[in-house]
C-alpha cells in the first residue's frame, strides 16, 4: 500500500521550507524516526523523520526547492492493512491484464447530461475582483515586476485590452496616493540576472526572514537610542574571581550572564521596558517574566535564541545555557521554541568590535541593550585620572511605549548595576 | 436508477440501441459467443440472436471494410476492436474508406459506423494492449473520436454516436471499466457529441482531461480543492471535434489552464487543447499553458505502468506551480 506523507508543519506558523539534502532516495527501506530529508525554514535547520517503516517509492522536490507545508514530500510503500478485497465475481473477468474492480471510494456522483433535469437554482455569481481583464502576457507581466494587481486596471487599449501604460500610470497614481508610506513594491527595473560585472544570488530563508523582521520592526516601532558608559572595575573583578571556580566545571565565564542578570533587574524596576505595545487594541501588555534573547552571529546571519525566565536563573546556569544556546544557533539546530517569547534583547557586537551601535528592536519588544567593547581608559575618580576599564552600552526603544525619561532612569539604572554588581542582592 | 459499472453501462447502450433500431449489428472478435474479452456485450447474442450480434474472424481490417458496405446499403454496424493496439491493421479501411464515404460520394452516402475500442493501460497487459494513441484517429478527417470517463457518459455518447449519420471512433479507458461505479438511469438518454463536461466548476485554475485520466484529475483536483486552490475540472469527452467554447469560456474565467492524458506528449492532443487555450483566451492567460502527458515511448510493460501514468500528486504539484507562478 502507498502512503504519501506530507511536509508537516513543525512548528507554530511555518507555510515553507527548503529542502537542503535528501537522506533517501526511491528504493530506500525506512524505518519510523529515520530521517527523510534535512529541510530549512525560517531560522531552523532540521530532519523531517519518516511517520511509518516502508520502502521510500517517491520522493517529492528537488534539493533547493522551497515546498509547501502539506504538500507531499515523499511516497513510501507500507504494509497493507486489512482492507475490502473484491468479491471474485468482479476479479474474473477479463482474459487479459487486470482491471481493478471499483471499492466503496470509487462510486462517482450520478451525471446530468441527457436526462431531463431539474430546475436549478442560480449558480452563485463570480465576484467582479475575480473576474480577469484583457491583458497580453506580456503586460501581465510587467505588471506583475510593478507589484500591480493587473485585474484592477482599466483597459484603453484595443477591444479595451489593458496597455503597459495603463499599467504604468495605474501604478504612479496608486504610489501617489499612498505617498511613500508603504514600501515593498518591487523595483521598476524588475527582476535582474547576473551578468560579467554582477552576481544575482537568491536570498537564504535566515536572510529573508532577518530582512522581512528588520524592515518590520523599523517601519512599527519608534527608535530612539542613547548611549552612555560606566567603570566596570568591581564586576572585573567578581568575574575574575569565579571564572577559575567556574572553568573546573567546564563552564566558560564571559560577563554576558552578569549583564543578562542586570538588565533584569533594571527591567523589574521600570516594568514597562518589558511590555508590548498593543495599538490595535488601544494596550499595552506587560509580560512578568524575563525571557532574554541573545544576538548570536553566525554564518548564515542573526539569529536571536531565547534565555528563559532569567530572574529565576543563577549565574553558572545562565552561562551554561547561552554557550549551549550559541552553539546550537552556530551549528543551525535550534529549534522554533528557542526563538519564541522574549520580552527583551540584548546583543553584544562589542565581542567582535565597536563602542556604540543603533540596534534594531526585536519586534515587538519594547527595548535592546547593546553591549560595547569593554575597553581601559583613562577615568577620573576623586579628582585623580587612574586607569578604568569602561563599558559602552547603548539603548534603543520603542518610543511609543516609553519616553526619553523613563529610558535614561531605566539606562543608569542597568549602569548602576553592573558597576557595582553587589547592588542586585541589596536593591 | 441503478449503480453500474462502465461495462455495464455500455452493455445496457448497446441493449437499447439493438433494440429500437432493427439494422443496429454488432460484431468483433469474441463479440458473440463469449460477450466480448471485457464482457462488454455479455448476454447480447442470446437476445438478439446470431444475425445481429456475432463474431468475426481474427481480421480487423475486414471488421472495418465489411462495415463499410454494410452501412453504405442501411445498415448500423457497431464494430469493435479487441484491443486498439489491433486497429492498425484496419487503418486502410478506416482511413481511405470510413472516413470519406461522405465526401467521396458527395454526400449521396454516409458511413454511419460505430467503431469501439479498449484503449490505454493501467491492467497490466502487454505493452500493445496499453497504448493511448487516440491521436492516430482524432488526427483523420470525416472521423469523430469520443473517450468517456464515467458510466454515466460512455452510455449517452455510445447511444450518440449509433444514432448519428457519420462514423465514430469510441475508445473506451479499459482501466475504468470495473474500477468506478455510478448511478445512471436505465432508460435511454443520449449525450451530444462534441460537449465537454465541466465535471467541477472553479476559480483559479483549469484542469482538463478525458478518459482513464480523469480518475487521477478528479482526485487531484479534491486534493487542490483542500489546499485551497479552486480548479475547474473539465472533461473533454470529445476528442475531436473538441468543444473550443467550453474550454475558452473557463480559461479566460480562470486565466491558467493544465491538460492532463495519458497518451505521449509530442502533437499529442495536449498540443491542440492549448492551441485551442491560445486561440480563445491568449488575452486573459495569468500563467503559461501547461500539459501533463505520457511520454514520449512505447507503452512500458506491467512493471513499468507505476511510472508511466501521472499520479494524483503530480498533477497536484503542476497545479501549484501554475497557480504559483
Amino acid at each position: 500500500m502507498k502512503y504519501v506523507f506530507n511536509f508537516p508543519d513543525i512548528g507554530e506558523g511555518i507555510t515553507e521550507g527548503v529542502i537542503v539534502e535528501w537522506k533517501v532516495k526511491v528504493g530506500s527501506t525506512v524505518k519510523t524516526g529515520d530521517p527523510l530529508v534535512e529541510m530549512e525554514t525560517d531560522k531552523v535547520v532540521t530532519d523531517i523523520p519518516s511517520p511509518r517503516d516502508g520502502t521510500i517509492t517517491k520522493t517529492f522536490g528537488k534539493e533547493g526547492e522551497t515546498i509547501d507545508v502539506d504538500s507531499p514530500l515523499v511516497e513510501i510503500e507500507i504494509e497493507a492493512g486489512p482492507g475490502e478485497s473484491p468479491s471474485d465475481e468482479e476479479e474474473s473477468f477479463g482474459v487479459v491484464g487486470t482491471s481493478a474492480p471499483a471499492g466503496k471510494d470509487d462510486i462517482l456522483p450520478a451525471g446530468k447530461d441527457g436526462v431531463r433535469k431539474q430546475p436549478e437554482a442560480n449558480q452563485s455569481q463570480e465576484s467582479p475582483s475575480q473576474e480577469k481583464v484583457k491583458a497580453t502576457p506580456v503586460a501581465r507581466n510587467y505588471a506583475k515586476q510593478l507589484g500591480v494587481s493587473v485585474n484592477k486596471v482599466t483597459g484603453t487599449g484595443p477591444n479595451g485590452r489593458v496597455t503597459k501604460s495603463d499599467i504604468l500610470e495605474y501604478h504612479n497614481a496608486s504610489r501617489q496616493s499612498t505617498a511613500g508610506l508603504k514600501s515593498g513594491t518591487a523595483p521598476a527595473s524588475g527582476a535582474q540576472a547576473s551578468t560579467e560585472r554582477t552576481r544575482v544570488v537568491q536570498l537564504s530563508s535566515t536572510r529573508k526572514t532577518i530582512a522581512k523582521n528588520m524592515l518590520n520592526s523599523t517601519q512599527s516601532a519608534a527608535h530612539i537610542s542613547l548611549f552612555d558608559e560606566t567603570e566596570i572595575s568591581q564586576l572585573v573583578q567578581l568575574r575574575e574571581r569565579y571564572k577559575h571556580i567556574f572553568s573546573e566545571k567546564n563552564i566558560h565565564l564571559t560577563y554576558l550572564p552578569f549583564f543578562l542578570k542586570a538588565l533584569v533587574h533594571a527591567l523589574s524596576d521600570y516594568p514597562v521596558l518589558n511590555s508590548e505595545m498593543d495599538m490595535e487594541n488601544n494596550r499595552l501588555i506587560y509580560k512578568e517574566y524575563y525571557n532574554i534573547g541573545i544576538a548570536v552571529d553566525t554564518d548564515e546571519g542573526l539569529v536571536v535564541p531565547v534565555i528563559r525566565d532569567v530572574d529565576t536563573k543563577d549565574i553558572s546556569q545562565i552561562a551554561m545555557e547561552i554557550e549551549e544556546k550559541a552553539q546550537k544557533a552556530r551549528e543551525r539546530k535550534l529549534s522554533l521554541a528557542d526563538f519564541k517569547d522574549g520580552t527583551f534583547t540584548v546583543t553584544s557586537y562589542g565581542s567582535i568590535g565597536g563602542l556604540w551601535g543603533n540596534a534594531i528592536i526585536n519586534y515587538p519588544q519594547a527595548g535592546i541593550l547593546g553591549i560595547g567593547r569593554i575597553h581601559q581608559q583613562p577615568v577620573v575618580k576623586n579628582a585623580e585620572v587612574t586607569v578604568g576599564t569602561v563599558l559602552p552600552v547603548s539603548l534603543t526603544i520603542d518610543h511609543r511605549i516609553v519616553d526619553g525619561g523613563i529610558s535614561s532612569r531605566f539606562m543608569n539604572d542597568f549602569l548602576a548595576y553592573v558597576s557595582s554588581p553587589v547592588d542586585m542582592f541589596i536593591r | 436508477m441503478k449503480n453500474m459499472t462502465m461495462v455495464q453501462a455500455i452493455n445496457n447502450a448497446l441493449e437499447i440501441v439493438l433494440t429500437e433500431n432493427e439494422k443496429v449489428v454488432l460484431y468483433g472478435e469474441d463479440v458473440g459467443v463469449e460477450g466480448g474479452v471485457f464482457r462488454v456485450s455479455a448476454g447480447l447474442q442470446e437476445k438478439f440472436g446470431e444475425k445481429r450480434v456475432f463474431d468475426s474472424p481474427l481480421a480487423e481490417s475486414g471488421i472495418a471494410g465489411t462495415a463499410v458496405g454494410m452501412a453504405a446499403t442501411g445498415l448500423k454496424p457497431i464494430i469493435e476492436m479487441q484491443f486498439s493496439g489491433f486497429s492498425y491493421h484496419a487503418f486502410h479501411q478506416i482511413i481511405n474508406q470510413v472516413s470519406r464515404i461522405r465526401n467521396r460520394s458527395r454526400g449521396r452516402h454516409t458511413a454511419p459506423i460505430v467503431i469501439r475500442m479498449p484503449y490505454g493501460g493501467g491492467i497490466k497487459a502487454p505493452e500493445h494492449h496499453s497504448e493511448s494513441m487516440e491521436v492516430l484517429y482524432a488526427a483523420i478527417p470525416g472521423l469523430k473520436v469520443v473517450i468517456p470517463s464515467t458510466p454515466h457518459d460512455a452510455k449517452g455518447l455510445l447511444i450518440d454516436a449509433v444514432r448519428g449519420e457519420d462514423p465514430v471512433v469510441f475508445m473506451e479507458p479499459k482501466r475504468l471499466y470495473r474500477s468506478v461505479k455510478q448511478e445512471i438511469q436505465e432508460e435511454e438518454y443520449s449525450i451530444p457529441i462534441g460537449k465537454a463536461s465541466v465535471v467541477q466548476e472553479g476559480s483559479d485554475i483549469t484542469l482538463i482531461s478525458y478518459g482513464a485520466s480523469m480518475k487521477e484529475a478528479r482526485k487531484a483536483s479534491d486534493t487542490a480543492q483542500k489546499k485551497g486552490i479552486s480548479v475547474e475540472l473539465i472533461d473533454i469527452r470529445s476528442i475531436y471535434p473538441l468543444d473550443r467554447s467550453t474550454i475558452g469560456e473557463s480559461v479566460r474565467k480562470t486565466g491558467r489552464v493544465l491538460v492532463v492524458h495519458e497518451g505521449p506528449e509530442s502533437y499529442g492532443p495536449g498540443a491542440e487543447v492549448l492551441t485551442t487555450v491560445i486561440d480563445e483566451a491568449f488575452l486573459y492567460l495569468e500563467a503559461p499553458p501547461r500539459r501533463l502527458s505520457g511520454f514520449d515511448t512505447i507503452a512500458p510493460y506491467p512493471q513499468g505502468e507505476e511510472w508511466y501514468i501521472h499520479t494524483p500528486e503530480r498533477i497536484v504539484y503542476e497545479l501549484q506551480r501554475l497557480v504559483e507562478y
